[in-house]
């Protein structure tokens, strides 16, 4: 076993027993964001490392996902309130969302980098103003009071193990991808689009496709959130948020599968803890009950960014990998034959 | 759009006598008010070997492009054994047989020698559902990737990214990734391109080896590489094809030799655009 699947398992058994000794804040909350938006991450960082799209429509499927399941589901308040019981909701709402993304992928997939970035950033602020101004479905104002199903509500530390199932689906099928025929396909349209095109690949098929599935994904974590959170409004689908989940990708590495995980629980953290420290709440003459408010939390989440794209560009999971390569030389030298420099090859 | 390879080999196979491996039939390309290429003709046979030659800008390459699909001509047919593919991409050509390198290398840098290799063939074969989950180590393919890497000198690289390779080992891997598909109709590009004289030598070594049914047409400046591979050479100028013979005409041809080698060149060596 590669020292990569070794600590990834040593992680994955360490959060299996974590409820055992952990805080319920610590598990019901923290852990469970964690996972869930590491599950998000995770799709964005599927299609920027081997398809080399970095989208920015994800958060709005991990949105959709929110807002079908509350459009189904409740019975009072705003939206459809069809009051649906919540599992056949959710398997609505995620053929909802891999359709959505396949309509996404197949209108963007012709599109390459800027331009990717700029219409998935399209559909993502399409979609804020969409659930916003349509009353039918939400409105400003959001949905609250949707209920997940008896089996997590009864018990809250279900539904981080069933946010850790999710994590340890999305995490095998990304790598079971990465080396099928059709993983390569997608790093070689990722590589160079013209010459697979020329071998006979159907480029954008491809992409679309990877679209789809990493959709089906971002999906499964936004009906995760609604269960978890009970309430969703479009401002937590607008570019802020949007942005959020780029900078968790790139926070963790946006060239590592782990790094979603690792992004999100530094990210969840930073959010978490760093409010907790007094004085910092007071920088730049804004006093906030002496406690971090949510302008000072983008300032210092921007300095982390910051600190992390300087020290290393292929974020923490790079910095993972180096210290990995310092203890063994040999691994590091056939790490660095197979890995994408996100410099491009500036230092 | 879908397209059926198959059913495309089927209608062209099925018109009697058998059909010419390439044939282009008045292929204009217009940019605009520019010209670039202008009404050529051509048919190749198989296993012929077509030197395609002219000046920097005489549109050798937009020809090369129109045949490859990478470019629709403005006015002119393109078959290709039988079939019409004028309007056809050129993810279909794989299909037909067909197989091109590039003037500037284009490779999957971040995979290793044996997964581009492996990639080439997978595109001929087409990408189906079981693709999902079947594993890459797909044993026919990967032997027939190490037996062409092998031939080009490179089966001590299999598993190193492209990207880590010499410039000299990415043009052998970009001729490589043509030969694995096993192509009846080779398009190569200035293969000879940034190569050293042994390099030069090797892939000279390695285009006379083709099987005799490969029909070859190639685009190089290097006059020793291109005149020892073709057994015709076409000669592009402004556009318009201007000279149809074999390798030993066109030294002695005056027209050719003014607009292209040069009224001194011609000992075998000049390059074009030189």
């Amino acid at each position: 076993m590669r020292a990569r699947e070794g600590a990834v398992l040593l992680v994955g058994l360490f959060l299996v027993a974590l409820p055992l000794f952990g805080t319920d804040f610590f598990v019901g909350s923290i852990m469970t964001r964690v996972l869930m938006l590491g599950l998000v991450a995770s799709s964005l960082v599927f299609l920027s490392s081997q398809g080399g799209m970095v989208s920015l429509a994800n958060w709005l499927v991990f949105g959709v996902a929110g807002f079908a399941v509350g459009n189904m589901v409740a019975t009072s308040g705003r939206g459809l309130k069809l009051g649906w019981a919540p599992w056949p909701s959710m398997v609505v709402a995620l053929v909802i969302c891999t359709a959505l993304a396949w309509v996404i992928g197949s209108l963007s997939a012709k599109t390459t980098e800027i331009y990717f970035l700029m219409l998935t950033l399209t559909f993502a602020v399409i979609g804020f103003f969409f659930f916003g101004q349509v009353t039918t479905f939400s409105g400003f104002g959001g949905m609250t009071g949707i209920d997940p199903p008896a089996f997590f509500d009864d018990h809250p530390i279900r539904l981080y193990y069933g946010a850790l199932a999710c994590s340890a689906l999305a995490y095998l099928s990304f790598r079971a991808i990465e080396r099928s025929p059709f993983g390569l396909a997608l790093q070689g349209v990722r590589d160079e689009p013209i010459r697979m095109a020329s071998l006979g690949f159907d480029v954008p098929r491809l992409r679309t496709f990877a679209f789809t599935f990493a959709g089906f994904f971002a999906g499964l974590a936004g009906v995760l959130n609604i269960w978890w959170n009970g309430q969703i409004d479009p401002t937590s689908i607008g570019i802020g948020p949007t942005l959020d989940l780029l900078i968790i990708a790139v926070i963790g590495g946006i060239m590592h599968l782990e790094g979603a995980w690792l992004g999100a629980f530094i990210f969840v953290g930073a959010n978490v803890y760093l409010r907790e420290i007094p004085g910092l709440g007071s920088i730049g003459g804004f006093v906030q009950e002496r406690v971090l408010a949510q302008e000072r939390f983008n300032t210092v989440i921007g300095l982390l960014l910051l600190l992390i794209m300087v020290a290393s560009p292929d974020g923490a999971s790079g910095v993972l990998a180096r210290i990995h390569s310092a203890i063994r030389p040999n691994a590091s030298a056939k790490r660095r034959a197979i890995t994408i420099d996100p410099t491009g090859g500036y230092k | 759009m879908a397209i059926d390879t198959e059913t495309l080999r089927d209608h062209g196979a099925g018109s009697g006598t058998p059909p010419a491996v390439l044939e282009l039939d008045g292929v204009s390309v217009q940019f605009g008010g520019l010209v670039v290429v202008s009404a050529v003709g051509l048919e190749l046979g198989r296993g012929e070997r077509l030197a395609l030659l002219g000046p920097n800008g005489a549109g050798k390459t937009t020809m090369f492009n129109v045949i490859a699909g990478d470019v629709r001509p403005t006015r002119g047919r393109v078959r290709i054994r039988g079939v019409d593919c004028t309007e056809l991409p050129s993810r279909v050509r794989p299909g037909l047989g067909v197989a091109r390198t590039y003037q500037r290398t284009r490779l999957m840098a971040g995979l290793s020698v044996q997964d581009n290799l492996y990639l080439a063939q997978l595109g001929k074969s087409g990408v189906r559902h079981r693709s999902l989950v079947r594993r890459a180590i797909d044993g026919e393919r990967r032997d027939r990737a190490q037996a062409i890497a092998e031939r080009l000198a490179l089966g001590h690289e299999l598993g190193t990214a492209v990207g880590e390779l010499s410039h000299g080992q990415q043009r052998q891997l970009e001729i490589g990734m043509a030969l694995v598909t096993e192509p009846d109709l080779l398009l190569l590009d200035e293969p000879a391109s940034g190569l050293s004289r042994g390099e030069r030598e090797r892939l000279t070594e390695t285009l006379l080896e083709l099987p005799a049914d490969v029909t070859l047409l190639l685009i190089e400046h290097d006059m020793e590489v291109a005149m020892a591979v073709a057994d015709r050479v076409v000669v592009l100028a402004q556009g318009g094809l201007i000279f149809n013979g074999t390798p030993s005409e066109v030294r002695s041809d005056p027209l050719v030799q003014e607009i292209y080698l040069g009224r001194s060149g011609g000992d075998g060596r000049a390059t074009a655009g030189s």
